[in-house]
């Protein structure tokens, strides 16, 4: 089991080694010459080639790309991600650290609200299979997934803010505002578990197990519950977890719909802006954000689901 | 294969659906009652009326004349993206699966990186790089969707390369692009086809979310994500502008994804 861990470590360094070389390949292909575009940043009144070249002896841009690449991964360890080009006194660290916990809530909330409702309508679908709850619900997953999510925060603004007035349309400054946002991520997302969770326990009935159970006689809920749902949980626990890092990244849209300062604004904010450096950190964190959460996940499943360790 | 069609009520229905919006997105002119750029600011906000099917929005533009309008790039767009991926994809495939050895891993180990790549982060930070503009976004679509189809297109190909015609072919000394082009190519491209329709509902919904964001296609231009863009600001006054835009972008994918 150790040397399985090992092994999966190990094999997610040269991904992320990867990962941090696009990153910083991407900062080096932008048009600007990031000497000059240093300059601008300190506010220096006249560029020169003179004061060009100095920067770029300053910043070791001279040095060969590996050199600069090493260097740069360094800074990146010890979480220095350099200064952000339209705001000079941030860095953007700082930046990350304040919009950080806006998504994180977001994210955390459409979790919550995910988890809570997928797995009991995931059961109750299997249970009552081609019922009409069940039959409800297979048009209610289609849709949603129809539905691009900026046009169902869109709506929902519409319906519950505008014509109903019940919550605020956007913005972050009281518990109420995080609702709608929340709602519009989980509704982009909860058809693939509902799917997940009907289609996991639906497999798990036909299995010899739960005939061996219904044999023994024991309470339909019982099996139901016990042994159908407990078994169907590790894909959907490995499933959930694998993405969180595709929830921050999914966030982008509707934290744009919503105003909501999260990561997604401050990206797409960046991308007008042309603040190369935030752009790079955004793409380094969410990457590596999917190694390590597919990483962790794998693991988590290995130990939690014993038929996975039966070749070792 | 028609009868079957004919039979299959929902998807017959999707079909019509899809020509008829491909019909009045080519022949747009013949359809839309206004010019879709024509600003008439002192009749914004219309209501639903029989010279604006739609009403007015926030600068007096005819909303269903912008609609029809709107199809041309959505469609064109997407098909665009289809095109280009596929293409790259296609030529990748091909080459992985037929020849296999060197060529087979080092295009192997390129498809694994940019497939464990969150793509939606990806295509983001390619737009970023080019600068903001509809055809980065293309750009950007293909660069990252083309290793998808050359896994398919590979696994395909393996599938065929030891068929017997194939090896027939080889042995009377066809040469290698007459066997790729000639015997591999349209023996795939039909299940190529079938797995290309079904992502021009995707590539749709792609386009129109980076237009919604403001980094695709730029107003004034009739484009449903854009047209939702400029109604995402007038939305308390005007709903109409919101919902039309928003309900043919759902419209085009369900029909695209059953048919």
């Amino acid at each position: 089991m150790k040397s399985y861990i090992v092994k999966r470590v190990l094999s997610a360094i040269p991904l992320l080694l990867c990962i941090s070389f696009i990153c910083f390949a991407f900062i080096n292909l932008i048009p600007s010459d990031p000497a000059e575009v240093a300059l601008c940043v300190r506010q220096t009144p006249v560029i020169t080639e003179q004061a060009i070249e100095e920067v770029r002896e300053e910043l070791g841009l001279n040095q060969p790309y590996m050199v600069r690449y090493f260097k740069w991964l360094m800074d990146c360890f010890r979480l220095d991600f350099g200064v952000s080009y339209t705001n000079p006194s941030r860095t953007v660290l700082g930046e990350f650290g304040r919009c950080l916990p806006a998504t994180v809530n977001l994210v955390g909330a459409s979790l919550v609200l995910v988890i809570v409702l997928s797995l009991p309508i995931g059961f109750f679908c299997a249970v009552y299979k081609d019922g009409l709850f069940d039959k409800i619900m297979r048009e209610l997953v289609f849709v949603t997934t129809a539905m691009p999510a900026y046009w169902i925060g869109l709506l929902l603004i519409w319906l519950v803010s505008i014509r109903l007035n019940l919550l605020p349309t956007s913005g972050s400054r009281s518990a109420e505002h995080i609702i709608l946002p929340a709602i519009t991520v989980f509704l982009t997302y909860i058809s693939t578990y509902i799917r997940l969770i009907r289609n996991n326990m639906l497999e798990n009935m036909k299995e010899d197990y739960v005939l061996y159970a219904n044999a023994r006689g024991l309470k339909k809920e019982n099996i139901l519950v016990r042994h159908i749902l407990i078994n169907s949980l590790h894909t959907f626990i490995v499933a959930i977890g694998m993405s969180v890092p595709q929830l921050i990244a999914g966030t982008i849209v509707v934290e744009n719909v919503f105003a909501w300062p999260g990561l997604g604004k401050l990206c797409i904010e960046s991308i007008f802006n042309r603040d190369y450096p935030v752009i790079q950190t955004y793409v380094l964190l969410i990457g590596t954000l999917f190694v390590v959460f597919n990483l962790l996940f794998d693991i988590i499943q290995y130990l939690i689901d014993p038929r996975l360790r039966g070749d070792n | 294969m028609w009868k079957k069609l004919f039979k299959n009520k929902t998807a017959l229905i999707m079909l019509i659906i899809i020509f008829a919006t491909t019909i009045v997105g080519i022949f747009a002119p013949l359809f839309a009652s206004h010019d879709p750029y024509e600003i008439d600011v002192m009749n914004k906000f219309a209501v639903i009326s029989l010279e604006y099917p739609l009403g007015t929005d926030n600068l007096g533009r005819c909303i269903l004349s912008r609609m029809i309008y709107g199809i041309r790039p959505t469609l064109f767009l997407s098909l665009m993206t289809m095109i280009g991926t596929i293409s790259i994809g296609m030529v990748m495939g091909l080459l992985a699966g037929y020849f296999r050895g060197v060529v087979d891993e080092i295009i192997m180990r390129i498809i694994d990186v940019m497939l464990s790549f969150p793509s939606q982060i990806m295509i983001f930070a390619i737009v970023a790089l080019l600068g903001v503009d509809v055809r980065n976004v293309i750009i950007a679509n293909v660069i990252i969707k083309w290793a998808w189809y050359a896994r398919m297109v590979r696994t395909n190909v393996m599938k065929y390369r030891s068929k017997n015609f194939i090896l027939f072919s080889r042995c009377i000394g066809n040469r290698e692009s007459f066997i790729l082009f000639r015997h591999l190519l349209p023996s795939i491209s039909w299940e190529m086809a079938v797995l290309a329709t079904l992502d021009i509902g995707w590539a749709i919904l792609d386009i129109s979310t980076f237009s919604f964001l403001g980094l695709g296609v730029q107003a004034p231009t009739p484009e449903w994500g854009a047209m939702l863009n400029e109604a995402k600001n007038v939305m308390t006054t005007n709903p109409v502008q919101m919902i039309a835009p928003g309900v043919a972008i759902v419209t085009c994918f369900v029909s695209i994804l059953i048919s």
